[in-house]
């Protein structure tokens, strides 16, 4: 097995993993990764990769029309949405700049 | 009998509600007085209000004595797995990251819960973010098994089912990704059912691996399973992988009798890698269901051999996208608000509020998912899983024109110790190797009770149906149930 970058797939899934833990954390990752290994031996030529579960789901439409239901039923309030917020400005969410 | 009313059954609770043997109130404080006295030991739930609870017990008992319709599942007490949102409880998901997080609105289930008069009497336990199949990933505590308190109560809906074992409930509600509730189900001796995908709304349950996730009820009994099925079960304008048109209503069909009834039993699943005791379980029920005139033949299903590799690589790729929305940036534990933490930018955000709010397992398929799915690696890993996923599926409708269920042991060990397994993931991924077939072609699949061992730890039974046809699954569970001895309720 290929040497595996830990710490580049940790930073692609915004993650850190403790600097004590990395070791262990690297050999469970390989095994896991080797166990895959298993679905070589699998002849796929002729199947299509599964898209939906069940064939109902397939194609699943809803009328093009305005959803007319009351706010309330649809969604919750922005009062709502921001007393559950970490930080919030005048009404606002407010985050780091995104860009520089 | 009122000291004991929290061992009741639905079926017998209604009966006995009825004819007013005791009240709603009566029932609730039963429960909570139960979930007081054991819930240390084994730690079931995470929240719970007992002054809520039995002020709705009341309310519905006023409501009752002046004639008005109170619901099918009136006053009786649920449990339901902290990945479903409640409004009114905390909805943590056994995870740091929500761990004050309080929902906005219910999940559909629990809306249909309420409407039907059950009363949400707390939130249990589970891994986090329904990772794991023992609780012991869960941020909170590890919920024993009501047999052996040392041993697991199994997972990811471990405190649902661990609570209707040790009678805190009359019954709970969890879910099932790749067998959490069945396996749990089958290590506490209760009832568990995975139903067809679409069958059971999923908005509002927390959303985990969207392809695989059910809820579903555990119960103390079949009939029980069958009742709440046709409570929570139906079209939901909010999830639109739900069904329309599907009947579901099995009351009916309990109690016909299974002369006929062909049963395949999974060659793949009945290995040497199988323990024993529960081998020989299984094969003493099914001489009792060959016995109750049903046909009984083996059949193999080659493709279950790669369907754990399947679902480990399908899983975190589902996992890694849908838990990418817990970034400290609009809910749940952020690290702008930790001052231990030094934040520079909103990368920086990202980054700790992730690496301080999810526990290792967590971490872990996370990054298994975004690995699968990443440059270079995706065709081998992620696409292959998805073209062998169809062939799983298409055993499953081929094996179903010749057999009218599937039969197997639901975990190829006991209940393990706390602690057996937490070193090597791989291994506890392996118990999961009887149960994510049936999520990942999305037929319905139950566990049910089959005895215990000489150490009197349960055995569960597996039975898998086609598609949308839960209604044979709860005939054949009915059937067996009937003729068997109820498995004895564990010493608490």
């Amino acid at each position: 097995m290929e040497n595996i970058d830990i710490k580049k797939v940790a930073q692609l899934s915004r993650l850190e993993i403790d600097e004590d833990k990395m070791s262990k954390f690297q050999k469970d990752f390989v095994a896991i990764l080797e166990y895959f290994n298993k679905l070589k031996e699998v002849d796929v030529s002729d199947v299509a990769p599964m898209l939906s579960v069940i064939d109902e789901n397939k194609n699943v439409y809803r009328e093009d029309r305005e959803d007319k239901r009351g706010r309330q039923e649809k969604e919750i309030s922005r009062k709502e949405f921001l007393e559950r917020a970490p930080e919030k400005k005048d009404n606002y969410l407010k985050v780091k700049a995104v860009l520089k | 009998m009122s000291n004991n009313l929290y061992k009741l059954d639905i079926k017998k609770v209604i009966e006995n509600l009825k004819v007013k043997e005791f009240s709603s109130e009566e029932l609730v404080k039963s429960v909570c007085d139960r979930i007081k006295k054991v819930d240390e030991k084994i730690c079931s739930f995470l929240s719970t209000d007992f002054e809520k609870s039995i002020q709705e017990a009341r309310n519905i008992d006023q409501r009752r004595s002046k004639g008005e319709d109170v619901g099918l599942l009136a006053g009786i007490p649920v449990a339901v797995k902290d990945s479903i949102m409640t409004k009114g409880f905390k909805t943590t998901c056994g995870s740091k990251i929500l761990k004050d997080f309080m929902p906005a609105e219910d999940a559909t289930v629990v809306e249909r819960l309420k409407k039907s008069g059950a009363i949400i009497i707390g939130k249990t336990n589970l891994d986090e973010f329904a990772m794991g199949s023992s609780t012991e990933n869960s941020a909170f505590c590890v919920t024993k098994n009501p047999f052996d308190l040392e041993r697991v109560a199994g997972g990811s809906s471990g405190g649902s089912v661990a609570a209707v074992s040790a009678d805190e409930c009359i019954f709970s509600i969890g879910s099932d990704t790749g067998g959490s509730i069945r396996q749990p189900a089958s290590f506490c001796g209760n009832v568990g059912l995975k139903p067809t995908y679409g069958r059971v709304s999923r908005y509002g349950l927390v959303a985990m691996a969207s392809s695989l996730d059910q809820i579903g009820p555990i119960t103390k009994t079949v009939y029980d399973s069958a009742l709440v099925m046709e409570v929570i079960s139906g079209y939901d304008a909010k999830d639109a992988t739900t069904v329309n048109g599907k009947d579901s209503s099995y009351l009916s069909i309990l109690g016909k009798d299974i002369q006929g009834l062909r049963i395949g039993v999974i060659k793949e699943l009945m290995t040497e890698g199988i323990n024993n005791e529960i081998k020989n379980k299984v094969e003493e029920a099914i001489k009792k269901l060959q016995d109750l005139g049903a046909i009984i033949e083996e059949v193999s299903l080659p493709s279950l051999d790669y369907s754990l590799a399947v679902y480990y690589i399908i899983m975190p790729a589902e996992v890694s996208s849908n838990l990418a929305r817990y970034d400290g940036i609009k809910y749940g534990y952020s690290a702008i608000k930790n001052d231990q933490e030094k934040i520079n930018n909103l990368l920086d955000v990202y980054l700790k509020t992730r690496s301080a709010g999810f526990g290792e397992e967590v971490k872990r398929r996370i990054m298994l998912g975004a690995y699968v799915l990443s440059y270079g690696y995706y065709d081998a890993y992620y696409l292959k899983a998805q073209k062998v996923r169809n062939l799983i599926k298409n055993d499953f409708e081929k094996s179903f024109k010749k057999f009218d269920v599937l039969l197997s042991p639901t975990t190829p060990t006991l209940s393990f110790k706390i602690g057996e397994k937490t070193n090597n993931p791989l291994e506890m991924y392996l118990t999961d190797i009887c149960t994510v077939s049936a999520n990942l072609a999305g037929v319905p699949a139950i566990s049910i009770p089959v005895g215990l061992t000489k150490d009197n730890l349960p055995i569960g039974l597996q039975f898998i149906a086609p598609h949308f046809r839960e209604d044979q699954l709860f005939k054949v569970s009915y059937a067996y149930e009937q003729s068997s001895e109820r498995i004895a309720h564990p010493n608490l």
